[in-house]
């Protein structure tokens, strides 16, 4: 086996189709996801150490999952009832699943 | 807080007595409840009035002695109005009835000769049918003797405004309302604790002794030495007329209806421990003397009515126009008829009074049992059982209004249910002397058998012919309220079975491990700051600021706000509600923040405490529906945070008080920049 072949070998992550949104409630812990959903519930918070984060609550009709932006105390468009897609790995935060630092695009709000 | 502030803080600190240094304000229900029912009685102003023989006869015969005035007319009004009418044979009909019914008098009195000897600590029906035939027959027992406690209300206090209107027959138009006002003051006066105390009962029910005797002694003398009475003029000259054949369906059935006659009579074995020492032997000498003065009353009204063919009608009660009769039409006359009224009236309303005495007592034994609500074991204001007392002064204004106190249409209703429960308590103390085979049981044993059968019998044939009458409804009532005090019965039983088990194991067991907080917050304002406050003296494992956003332009005010203020510590959660179901979203969020199972959840919500009272209707309750929902959710816990608004509300000027005597509380306003992890 060459190094090449090595490296084709998929990993079970990429098995996981990123380029068509899932259900949120089909998504796993460490799994890379792009979901798509509605800010349900925002939290403006400190970081422990003192960095502001944007915290929100993103779901659809099947789940939800916690979103972090780091570094933010606000961005702009994220706000209640704003639907958006997210692309990111899915991480643990104080026990609930969560994406940080999301790759987002926001969608018009009739979607 | 540094060290050094805390020592100094200590060596400041003044002891203080260990009672509250302010006056604790009494609520205004309070207030006006003592002066309606005079001052709250402690628990050790329990009196144990005891009576004497005289007193005591006057306290528990007046239900029994008081049935006089309506017995005879009932049996009367079955044999001359009812159907199959028997015309003027009537009258020679009814003193043979009213010796039955004596006959069954006398048997009762000896069966409670043995009742109160065997139970000289209160034996009702009750406890003696619990003692030795189980907890079912006692709650038929107890719900039958229930069911006519509420009907000797009614019947009573119709039955004493029926006597007004014969003396003033413009009242007669106003005696539902007279009815219902006579109940309400019984009521209050009870509420207020008239104890079972001598005076005011003894007047009225000797008056009535001494009243109806001198009527009897007058109609006799005039019978013998005056030339005989004469008939009074027919009220209904075509009841007269009627011819029918003299069946045994009509005796029975007017038997039936003089069975109202023997309420009451339980009522001395109820009250044994209100005697005088020795109690027992007093119980049954006053026992004793009751039949014989209810024997003897009976059969001379009987008497007189059947001498004067006085026929019942519905304006005049038969003893209105046996006293009219015999006394005539002088001045002196008249004032002796009014004096007869007048002494009827207040034992009848008084006979109310005893149901007021026994049934709040009864349902507190049904309640102890756990066969009924648990507020009925509870004294109030005056050591009395309120709610037993409110309780049956609505259940009797009941048939009042039905029945348009209408003496006759309750009769019906009537009596059913004191015999039943005579034939339980009887055969009950059958049982017991089966059982205990005591020094002269075999006497016991035949005595109370006797009673028992004898009541089973009057009991069948009250049902059997007052059954179309109304009796149908209270043989169907029964049945149903045992039903419903049994499942209420397995309700409790059950709860406490649940709660009680392993208590102690639980209250040893492990933890959750994480406790959560929550404060709702609806906007920036003096109650949220007392919640924020009051929230960070909790120091949870996680504290975070919940806003419901119905209005998504408003909650971002809020947000900036809340970081302009460096409220920024405490995260604030703006939960998007869209379909504005407040309650709902609060208990998605709480139930989210529960839902690992090992967190504990307190949800502080601020409220705010209203100057006068009909400033509440300004506002909506959405704290108190909040607080309701939230009781759904395991390991959720709801902690009000009142703030008191206006310098004048008792609460308010008890918090300035506080603050300014011990408190050293710090504004999370006026210190927005101390954290509490201390930088």
């Amino acid at each position: 086996m060459t190094i090449t072949e090595a490296m084709s070998v998929p990993t079970p992550d990429a098995t996981d189709a990123t380029d068509t949104p899932i259900a949120i409630g089909g998504i796993h812990w460490r799994q890379r996801v792009r979901v798509r959903g509605k800010v349900r519930a925002l939290r403006v918070q400190p970081w422990e150490g003192g960095v502001a984060t944007l915290e929100c609550t993103l779901v659809d009709d099947t789940g939800g999952l916690v979103v972090i932006f780091m570094g933010r105390r606000r961005i702009g468009g994220v706000k209640l009832g704003a639907a958006m897609e997210i692309e990111g790995m899915v991480i643990e935060n104080r026990g609930r699943l969560a994406v940080m630092n999301p790759a987002y695009t926001l969608l018009p709000a009739d979607d | 807080m540094p060290k050094g502030s805390l020592t100094q803080d200590r060596s400041a600190i003044q002891p203080i007595p260990p009672t509250p240094a302010v006056e604790i304000p009494e609520s205004r229900g309070f207030r006006v409840k003592s002066k309606v029912l005079g001052k709250a009685l402690h628990n050790d102003q329990l009196a144990h009035e005891r009576l004497g023989k005289p007193t005591a006869l006057a306290v528990f015969a007046s239900d029994a002695l008081s049935s006089t005035a309506y017995a005879s007319e009932e049996i009367l009004r079955t044999l001359l109005l009812g159907a199959g009418a028997v015309g003027v044979v009537a009258f020679s009909l009814l003193i043979p009835i009213t010796m039955a019914l004596v006959a069954v008098l006398v048997i009762l009195i000896f069966s409670y000769r043995q009742t109160i000897k065997a139970y000289p600590s209160a034996g009702g029906a009750y406890i003696v049918t619990k003692d030795n035939l189980g907890l079912i027959p006692a709650q038929v027992a107890g719900v039958a003797l229930l069911t006519d406690y509420i009907l000797t209300v009614a019947v009573s206090v119709s039955a004493g405004v029926a006597a007004l209107y014969s003396a003033f027959h413009g009242l007669y138009p106003y005696r539902v309302p007279i009815a219902l006002a006579f109940i309400a003051i019984i009521c209050l006066g009870n509420l207020r604790g008239v104890k079972e105390s001598g005076k005011i009962f003894a007047i009225p029910t000797y008056l009535f002794i001494m009243s109806m005797f001198v009527m009897i002694g007058m109609g006799i003398y005039k019978q013998v030495l005056g030339g005989g009475l004469s008939y009074v003029p027919p009220t209904d000259p075509a009841a007269l007329e009627s011819t029918a054949a003299v069946g045994i369906l009509i005796v029975l059935h007017a038997f039936a209806s003089g069975g109202a006659a023997m309420t009451g009579v339980e009522a001395i074995s109820n009250g044994v421990p209100a005697f005088k020492a020795p109690e027992a032997t007093n119980a049954r000498h006053t026992l004793v003397v009751m039949g014989a003065l209810l024997g003897t009353m009976f059969i001379g009204i009987s008497w007189l009515a059947a001498t004067m063919h006085i026929i019942p009608s519905d304006s005049q009660t038969v003893l209105a126009q046996a006293a009219k009769a015999i006394y005539g039409t002088t001045p002196i006359g008249h004032a002796l008829f009014l004096f007869t009224q007048a002494a009827t009236m207040l034992i009848l309303v008084l006979a109310a009074n005893t149901s007021f005495a026994d049934f709040p007592r009864l349902a507190s034994f049904h309640a102890d049992d756990a066969f009924m609500p648990k507020q009925l074991t509870k004294r109030g204001h005056r050591l009395v059982f309120s709610n037993g007392i409110i309780a049956l002064a609505v259940a009797g204004a009941i048939p009042v209004i039905i029945f348009q106190a209408d003496v006759t249409h309750l009769i019906p209703l009537y009596a059913i249910g004191v015999f039943t429960s005579f034939t339980l308590s009887q055969a009950g103390m059958a049982k017991k002397h089966i059982k205990d085979k005591e020094q002269g049981w075999r006497l016991g044993l035949f005595v109370n058998g006797l009673g028992a059968v004898t009541t089973g019998v009057v009991t069948i044939v009250i049902g059997a012919f007052k059954f179309t009458g109304g009796a149908w409804f209270i043989m169907l009532l029964v049945p149903i309220m045992v039903f419903l005090l049994v499942r209420l019965n397995h309700a409790y039983e059950s709860e406490k079975e649940e709660l009680e088990h392993e208590a102690a194991k639980a209250a040893g067991a492990p933890i959750l491990r994480y406790h959560s907080v929550i404060v709702l917050i609806e906007r920036l304002d003096q109650s949220s700051a007392r919640a924020i406050q009051y929230a960070r003296t909790l120091t949870p494992d996680d504290l975070k600021a919940v806003h419901i956003a119905t209005d998504h332009e408003r909650a971002e005010v809020l947000a900036e706000e809340w970081t302009r203020l460096g409220l920024s510590r405490l995260p604030l959660e703006l939960v998007d509600c869209p379909d504005r179901r407040i309650t709902r979203a609060v208990l998605e969020v709480v139930a989210e923040a529960a839902s690992s199972g090992n967190t504990e959840v307190s949800v502080l919500i601020p409220r705010r405490e209203y100057r006068r009272f009909w400033h509440r209707f300004l506002h909506d309750h959405t704290a108190d529906s909040i607080a309701k929902v939230l009781t759904d959710v395991p390991h959720a816990n709801v902690t009000f945070v009142p703030y008191h608004l206006g310098k004048h509300t008792p609460g308010a000027k008890l918090a300035a008080e506080v603050l300014t005597t011990g408190g050293d509380a710090v504004d999370v306003f006026t210190h927005p920049g101390v954290p509490e992890d201390g930088q």
